[in-house]
């Protein structure tokens, strides 16, 4: 299988303090990547160092993404080779108005790719399209990023997002968190939609619940900057029922 | 020649209308003689400390004769949004040109015409309130009522809406000596009546080195309502210094955005007063200094009767060398029970040399009042950058959008919305990535 990602000894510092304590982790193409693991142990620190956010200093280690080095690409070039991070805590950006920051940004990776930017129709008839399968209402894009929106809603413009650009790698820092059921089955179709043999995706959640929904093929157990173990979708199950505890116990005995 | 003698000669020589009438030649006189004691304002004056002018003091600055100019209703497309559903007044360099304006019928009981033609055909209309609402309070409006001249007269019968928006345009255009017009506009609603006001200050051919020290007084009655807007798009080669003075009585209504673009030095004063119970007025301000541009707002509300509520939004965007000042003075006095006044201001610096002073400034004497005011000076927020970016749009890109979306607070306030969209558009026009934005909004 043909690599996508490829994480080799990351060690990453956010304000001086080592977070990410070299990580190992490859993603190929089609693969649905679970990350789990306690609080604090680092999982919105890869997230955010995968999608190039200053102050996130790698010290150590690389990240291949499509054959090169990702690393050295600004957070938009990144963005327009097709990484996109779901926010764990999306921001609101009042003023800027949802449709037209979406359009900019659908025309960026458009124009990346060298292909013809799209007109104001054909724009509006996608994300119609797409906002279907989130099922937002038309009011929301007329409205600032995010800008009162309730926590939910917010999870949902991301997915909305993320439908629209289309990545090819999709970072989902714990989108299930503070969704509902109806609205936590949305987003999980909104990501079932977008999975093919040429994407991939990280999901980054807590809950087991998510990947009822979300099949993926693999789980990995973040614990202080370090994946301490990896399986298939039966290891979430493990953790569901035991917790963390049994694996920290043998991370540190080894 | 000292500046004195200069300003008392081409006083003497300027062909100014109304010189034969009594009274306004009287406070004309008054005036000069005011100005002729106490100079241009200096930087000891408090209200003056940020806020230089001697470049304009340097300057022998010319009266402007009636001239014939060679401008097209067209050349003005830029700064007159529409002419089918609006009346539009244009003046250049201070004198009123029936050929470039386009006035529609009136509905019955409203006056609109130029204050030269006014002062020639009845003045004694004007008496009451010429000089009544804005009193001079430094050497520029002094200098104003010396020289006052020309400008708009809009009158409103009681009970009557003008439904169409009066556009008034202030035109520069170069000229071989440096040039000022002082502008006097004078706005009187009648009890229950309604209008909407745009004044738009702009130039043509080439950016002229120019003056524009302008007086607008504006009488809102009881119940009636007033928004005006002003436009300030000098050129970056003149000074602007103008004075809005309003007086709102029972349950009347002023509401005013100003917007500020142009003009190497702007001093913008804004004095409302809100005289009796229940008037209000909201303000709305936006300064956009870039390059050496200074750009100064001082605003007033005089809470002076019960129940009167105020709201004011002002925001600076300041880029390069760009200075702002604000001081947005709030007086409840004592008898002013049940006020209600809000203020914001804030401040987007977007380069290290850009500057601005901002300063509330509430006296408050009753304790019946609701009175809230903040200020802020910040930059752009790093994480709604990298928010934008993350989803690919480039760094500049970013800066722009969030810098549109702040400048835009006030836009969006602006309920005439051929204006809003003018400004929207004039407020792209000078940002670094407009044009790429423009394609967007
Ligand atoms: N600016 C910072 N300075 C110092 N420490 C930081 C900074 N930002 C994050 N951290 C620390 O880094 C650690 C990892 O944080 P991170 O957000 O990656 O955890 P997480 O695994 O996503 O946790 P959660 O499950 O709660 O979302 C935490 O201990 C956090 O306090
Ligand atoms: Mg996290």
């Amino acid at each position: 299988m043909e690599k996508l990602l490829e994480i080799k000894n990351l060690h990453a510092e956010v304000g001086g303090k080592e977070i990410l304590k070299g990580i190992d982790l490859t993603v190929n193409y089609g693969e649905i990547h679970a990350i789990m693991g306690p609080n604090g142990s680092g999982k919105s620190t890869l997230s955010n160092v995968l999608a190039g956010r200053e102050g996130y200093e790698v010290t150590e280690g690389e990240v291949i993404y499509k054959g090169k080095n990702l690393l050295e690409l600004e957070p938009e070039e990144r963005a327009r080779e097709g990484i996109f991070m779901a926010f764990q805590y999306p921001v609101e950006i009042p003023g800027v108005n949802n449709s037209y920051f979406l359009k900019a940004a659908l025309n960026a990776k458009l124009k990346h790719e060298g292909k013809p930017e799209i007109d104001a129709m054909d724009f509006l008839t996608l994300v119609r399209d797409r906002m279907k399968i989130v099922e937002m209402d038309d009011k929301f894009m007329s409205r600032g990023v995010n800008e009162g929106f309730s926590g939910g809603e917010k999870k949902r413009n991301e997915i909305l997002q993320m439908a629209v650009l289309e990545p090819t790698l999709a970072i989902l820092d714990e989108t299930d968190s503070g969704l509902d059921i109806d609205a936590l089955r949305i987003v999980a179709e909104g990501v079932n939609k977008l999975r093919s043999p040429e994407r991939s995706v990280i999901m980054v959640t807590h809950y087991q619940r998510l990947l009822d929904y979300i099949v993926p093929d693999f789980v990995h157990v973040l614990s202080d900057g370090r994946i301490i173990k990896s399986g298939d979708k039966s290891l979430a199950l493990e953790l569901e029922e035991k917790g963390y505890g049994w694996l920290l116990g043998e991370d540190e005995a080894a | 020649m000292s500046t004195m003698e200069h300003y008392r000669q081409i006083f003497a020589d300027a062909d100014m209308v109304g010189k034969d009438i009594d009274w306004l030649a009287a406070g004309r006189e008054k005036a000069l003689a005011e100005f002729e004691q106490s100079g241009f304002p200096t930087s000891r004056n408090e209200d003056w400390k940020y806020t230089r002018v001697n470049p304009i003091e340097k300057k022998a600055w010319n009266w402007s004769g009636k001239t014939c100019v060679g401008l097209d209703p067209e050349d003005l497309n830029d700064y007159v949004f529409e002419r089918k559903n609006s009346h539009v007044l244009v003046f250049v360099n201070g004198w009123f040109q029936p050929q470039l304006s386009t006035k529609h019928e009136l509905p019955q009981g409203v006056t609109l015409s130029s204050m030269a033609a006014q002062i020639a055909d009845g003045a004694d209309e004007l008496k009451p309130y010429l000089g009544k609402i804005a009193q001079n309070n430094n050497g520029f409006m002094a200098l104003n009522t010396a020289f006052s001249n020309d400008g708009a007269y809009l009158h409103v019968a009681q009970n009557v809406t003008l439904d169409k928006p009066v556009q008034l345009v202030f035109i520069a255009t170069r000229q071989s000596d440096p040039v000022f017009t002082n502008t006097r506009n004078l706005i009187v609603l009648e009890r229950g009546a309604q209008a909407q006001v745009v004044e738009t200050y702009g130039f043509i051919s080439g950016e002229p080195e120019n003056f524009t020290n302008a007086i607008t007084e504006a009488v809102v009655a009881e119940g009636a309502r007033l928004y005006h807007n002003i436009a300030q798009r000098e050129s970056e080669q003149g000074y602007h210094v103008s004075t809005v003075a309003a007086t709102v009585a029972k349950d009347g209504h002023f509401e005013q955005n100003a917007i500020a673009i142009g003009a190497r030095l702007m001093r913008t004063d804004i004095n409302v007063a809100l005289t009796e119970p229940g008037a209000h007025a909201t303000l709305n301000g936006l300064y956009l200094p870039h390059k050496r541009q200074h750009m100064d707002y001082h605003t007033f509300i005089d809470h002076a009767a019960p129940r009167c509520t105020s709201e004011e939004v002002y925001r600076g965007v300041l880029d390069d060398a760009g200075r702002g000042v604000f001081n947005g003075k709030v007086l409840v006095r004592e008898g002013a029970v049940q006020t209600n006044a809000d203020q914001s201001n804030k401040n987007l610096l977007l380069s290290k040399q850009a500057e601005v002073d901002t300063k509330p400034q509430l006296e408050i004497f009753n304790d019946d009042v609701k009175c809230s005011h903040g200020a802020t000076i910040g930059q752009l927020n790093d994480l709604h950058i990298f928010y934008l970016r993350s989803r690919g749009l480039d760094e500049g890109q970013a800066r722009s959008m969030l810098t549109y979306a702040f400048a835009n607070e006030v836009v969006n306030r602006i309920s005439l919305e051929p204006l809003r969209d003018r400004m929207s558009m004039a407020i792209l026009d000078r940002m670094p990535g407009g044009e790429e934005l423009k394609k967007l909004v």
